[in-house]
């Protein structure tokens, strides 16, 4: 519980810290990166660190685990996501997605086999994401200034207040196995252990492509997450004019 | 954030089927009329050659990298999205700088899509609506359909789509799963330029490096 109390305050911390922005380009202002410097060391950081631990161990579950065995462990995480997603839907007023969701959970729960297998899309239920710092967005609460987040990534103070939020709303928070309670930890490192080795080849494509990795990820993560804000719905009146 | 960043990466991984298309800035003598169905029909047309060069079967890849490559610069308008990926650096370049950089991002253009497009070979793409920003700027929505693997959540793309020299209609960006690839790369050099001093010969260099590296990749 400490950690997420310290979770907590790093993210007051980074709204402080962005109300001491100071000089700062056009384009940086553009970007709403007041704290580049920083989110930079950060950024070289956890690039470093990811070289280091965390790709090789995406490249070896990746290489040791059979695709199937690696398909169903993402599977069963996405279903288990599926209780933040239904409670950000409601958040939202998005009835008729809540629906869906819960007709998923249910259908890959126990047709799928404890969420195993993916069989909801099948039957006309494809899987969304909602989260809730996309519930803050919708409810109107700026995003503030970017943030690399040291081994987390690309973020916000808004979506970092969302991520603690989830956090509380995951009812595997509240798991234990006997006198411990490692249970939300092993998730969370699966997560993350999916998540690096289902992009492996992605992340280096964009590395190698890149002149400037740093502000490339950033522009793929706001352009990203403006898009699962507005639920992939299209927006085109603030396009640049070329 | 955890979704943020699963979404993130989704999308990054889709974006090898798009890294190229940025660079369809496909001209095709259409006319000056600018109605959503003729534009429309103008991006189904021009992305069905497209497609019909990276699903042939009969080219090696060479071959089929060359006819790309014909493909794009005979219908692209590079320049103008070059220009665009500068942002306000643009505006201070010299000529003779400019045109080497335009030469360099062709080059890095061509590089990209040949290396990363093949991923996607197999692919088709089906237009499904549009919406107008002015009579001369259009965004034609669709979506990328696997054969071998139909989805129930289909990867969404969108062309915009604008008036070009003499009338013709130019793809000027496109997008997939929300991201605009000429935006993000415009955001990816100007940062460069940030940390460069706003030198457009050293964006040049490094670009000409990664043409280096995706081509030693890609044999």
């Amino acid at each position: 519980m400490l950690r997420n109390f310290g979770l907590l305050g790093a993210v007051l911390l980074g709204l402080a810290l962005s109300g001491c922005a100071t000089a700062q380009s056009p384009e940086a202002a553009a970007e709403n990166d007041p704290l580049e410097g920083v989110n930079r060391a950060s950024f070289h950081v956890s690039v470093a660190l990811d070289k280091a631990a965390a790709r090789p161990v995406a490249v070896a579950y990746r290489g040791v685990v059979p695709r199937q065995i690696r398909g169903g462990v993402r599977n069963v995480l996405n279903n288990l996501g599926s209780i933040r997603t239904f409670a950000n839907d409601i958040l939202q007023g998005e009835a008729t997605r809540a629906g869906t969701t819960l007709v998923r959970f249910v259908v890959n729960s126990t047709i799928g086999f404890g969420g195993l297998f993916e069989v909801a899309e099948d039957y006309g239920y494809p899987r969304h994401f909602e989260d809730f710092g996309q519930t803050l967005a919708v409810w109107g609460i700026g995003e503030g200034p970017y943030l690399f987040v040291p081994l987390l990534g690309p973020s916000t103070p808004r979506d970092l207040t969302g991520s603690v939020v989830d956090f509380f709303f995951d009812p595997f928070t509240y798991v234990q196995w006997g006198d411990e309670s490692y249970v939300p930890y092993v998730r969370t490192g699966l997560v993350y252990l999916e998540l690096r080795s289902s992009n492996i080849q992605t992340l280096d494509d964009i590395e190698a492509s890149s002149a400037d990795f740093y502000t490339s990820l950033r522009g793929l993560y706001r352009q990203a997450r403006n898009n699962e804000i507005r639920n992939g719905a299209q927006e085109i009146d603030d396009l640049p004019n070329f | 954030m955890r979704n943020g960043a699963k979404s993130l990466a989704q999308q990054t991984m889709k974006s090898g089927l798009l890294a190229a298309a940025v660079f369809l800035g496909l001209a095709a003598g259409t006319g000056a009329t600018f109605a959503s169905p003729a534009t429309e029909k103008y991006a189904q047309e021009t992305i069905d050659r497209g497609y019909v060069i990276l699903n042939n079967d009969a080219l090696s890849r060479p071959q089929r990298a060359e006819q790309f490559r014909e493909f794009m610069l005979g219908t692209t308008d590079i320049r103008r999205i070059a220009i665009f990926t500068l942002g306000q650096y643009a505006n201070s370049t010299s000529p003779a700088d400019m045109e080497d950089f335009v030469k360099a991002f062709t080059d890095y253009a061509t590089a990209v899509y040949e290396t990363r497009l093949g991923k996607y070979k197999g692919q088709t793409l089906k237009v499904t609506g549009s919406n107008n920003r002015a009579a001369d700027d259009s965004v034609v929505n669709a979506i990328v359909v696997n054969p071998t693997a139909p989805s129930a959540n289909p990867i969404r793309a969108a062309f915009r789509i604008r008036a070009g020299a003499g009338g013709k209609s130019i793809i000027t960006d496109m997008q997939v799963e929300g991201v605009w690839l000429a935006i993000n790369q415009r955001s990816d050099f100007i940062g460069f330029l940030q940390q460069n001093r706003g030198s457009v010969p050293a964006l040049a260099t490094n670009l000409r490096q990664q043409v280096i590296t995706l081509r030693g990749g890609a044999n």
